[in-house]
């Protein structure tokens, strides 16, 4: 299945793929200076939810390419939250897709296409 | 592709005389290739960026000056051999290919051969570099 962000799915056109960032308890540390030992320390808090995506837009034009990367980067630059539905269709509410980062280059071969990746964050 | 027994092969203004077989390869520079979140198999793959390979292999019977340069730069025209069937007459160019192999082989026993490979460049990059006519 294709992923959607609010309710929208950008990147159908092509392969997608998901990862998980690292989970747990977010803390400070570890310090260290000549007189102690390393000292690390907890803000009792979680670390904040991250999903990374990776994939590569496909179309049959440059024309249709780019006018999903612009749709894409327009996502990307409106701070506003959405629901995330990944690829196994798990669901994260209240994610903000902070990044878009397409490849160095177009690929032109049969087919017009360009890898990506995107970075989705749930502040808090 | 394969070509025996060209009638003519001319790189620029050069006459390759001799040739036994004029040979184009396509070979892939590089793959984009792509797998899903559904499974190991691969989903997406396409070729970007390819090289089109030309050798012409020619029996070499006397000591001669070889007049060809590794990169040097110039049109390579070749007419295919006519069978018997063919009603119309065949030419195949290519507007830039660049020498970048110049390899002999020396035999005892029959004619030693000469082995020129050229690559094919495309006039804008979307553009094949080979080019069949038919006259």
């Amino acid at each position: 299945m294709s992923s959607t962000f609010g309710g929208v799915s950008y990147f159908s056109s092509g392969p997608e793929r998901f990862g998980m960032g690292r989970r747990g308890e977010l803390t400070r540390g570890p310090f260290v200076n000549p007189n102690a030992f390393p000292v690390s320390s907890a803000y009792a808090t979680d670390i904040e939810l991250v999903i990374n995506q990776t994939g590569r837009l496909v179309n049959a034009t440059a024309a249709g390419l780019w006018a999903d990367v612009d749709a894409i980067a327009a996502r990307a630059e409106n701070f506003t939250s959405g629901t995330l539905v990944d690829t196994f269709g798990r669901s994260y509410t209240n994610m903000f897709m902070l990044r878009f980062t397409p490849a160095e280059a177009v690929d032109v071969g049969r087919e017009v296409s360009m890898a990506y990746s995107v970075f989705y964050l749930r502040f808090g | 592709m394969i070509w025996l027994n060209p009638e003519s092969v001319a790189f620029g203004t050069l006459e390759i005389g001799e040739v036994e077989s004029v040979v184009v390869d396509r070979e892939a520079v590089l793959t984009a290739e792509e797998f899903g979140d559904a499974g190991p198999f691969m989903v997406f793959a396409d070729v970007p960026k390819c090289r089109v390979r030309v050798r012409v292999a020619r029996r070499v019977q006397d000591p001669s000056p070889n007049t060809l340069r590794l990169g040097e730069k110039a049109s390579l025209v070749f007419t295919p051999s006519r069978n018997a069937s063919s009603a119309s007459r065949l030419s195949v160019i290519m507007s830039n290919a660049v020498v970048i192999s110049i390899v002999h082989t020396v035999a005892r026993s029959g004619a030693s051969k000469q082995v020129v490979e050229f690559l094919a460049l495309s006039s804008d990059g979307a553009k094949d570099p080979v080019i069949e006519i038919v006259k």
